[in-house]
């Protein structure tokens, strides 16, 4: 029969391996024991899904723009 | 297809200025697609008129070119206008920039007036728009003159950017096809500035009389 410390340092060991084994799959998840979803071809990073598209710029009028024209200079 | 053409057509007024060509009125006469008389004159007259006017007074062909010029070209906005308002669009200043150059540019090639660009290089700095004009009919309708031949596109040019601004302007010819440019160039800035170059127009090419508008 196994000493109980003989057998709990097994069990220790196994434990560590279990986790080094989940890091690797988790590939640094902040929880090794969720991995991350499967990567698809359409996945983006979280910070690009999260920023808003650009606004095109806005056409200037010709108002606008021959009122801004210092003509006296 | 032009940019502005592209520009006009992208904002759903590409058909107003795909109308093209003049209309028969009536017996002897004929209308743009705005409905507005059109006069043909041969060189001819024109030179004609010219040798009468310039023969009574010195000079005066010049005055009277410039003021119908000036005329026709704020006829020329404020009848763009009142199409645009018709057909419940911005009137012709709220437009894009774009958008309102390539109506006058279209304006001068329907009527067979030259090819017009504007260039706005020196606006925001020097407060100067310079406009150019290839292949200008009347440059080519009276060849002879010894003075610049476009009083008329000047005139046309200060009236349709003034209101467009809603700011009193000058135009001045600075260089001309008459003369041996290779284009028309004008000048249009506030009348007191453009005063200070007019002893040199003529005497100096356009690339210093703007150097000196800019200075």
């Amino acid at each position: 029969m196994t000493p109980w410390k003989e057998h709990h340092y097994a069990r220790a060991d196994d434990f560590v391996r279990l986790v080094a084994a989940a890091l690797a799959r988790a590939g640094g998840s902040a929880n090794p024991f969720v991995p991350p979803p499967p990567a698809t071809v359409n996945s983006t990073p979280p910070f690009a899904a999260s920023a808003p598209p650009a606004a095109p710029p806005k056409p200037v009028t010709a108002a606008a723009l021959f009122k801004s024209i210092p003509w006296k200079k | 297809m032009s940019d502005s053409s592209q520009t006009l057509s992208a904002l759903g007024l590409g058909h107003i200025v795909a109308e093209k060509g003049f209309k028969r009125e009536g017996l002897g006469t004929f209308a743009d697609p705005a409905g507005n008389r059109i006069a043909f004159a041969s060189a001819q007259l024109l030179r004609s008129l010219r040798l009468v006017l310039d023969g009574e007074r010195p000079g005066l062909w010049r005055t009277v070119q410039k003021a119908a010029g000036y005329a026709c070209g704020g006829k020329i906005a404020r009848d763009l206008d009142a199409r645009l308002a018709g057909e419940q669009q911005p009137a012709l200043a709220a437009l894009p920039l774009e958008a309102c150059l390539g109506f006058l540019e279209h304006h001068f090639s329907g009527h067979g007036w030259g090819l017009l660009t504007v260039d706005l290089a020196h606006a925001a700095e020097h407060g100067l728009v310079v406009a150019r004009l290839r292949y200008s009919c009347f440059a080519e309708a009276d060849p002879e003159g010894s003075d610049f031949a476009d009083p008329v596109v000047a005139g046309m040019l200060q009236g349709f950017f003034e209101h467009i601004s809603g700011q009193t302007l000058g135009c001045e010819e600075i260089a001309c096809a008459r003369r041996g440019s290779a284009q028309c160039e004008f000048a249009i800035t506030a009348p007191e500035r453009l005063a200070t170059v007019l002893p040199y127009l003529g005497r100096e090419p356009a690339e210093k009389v703007i150097a000196r508008l800019c200075a």
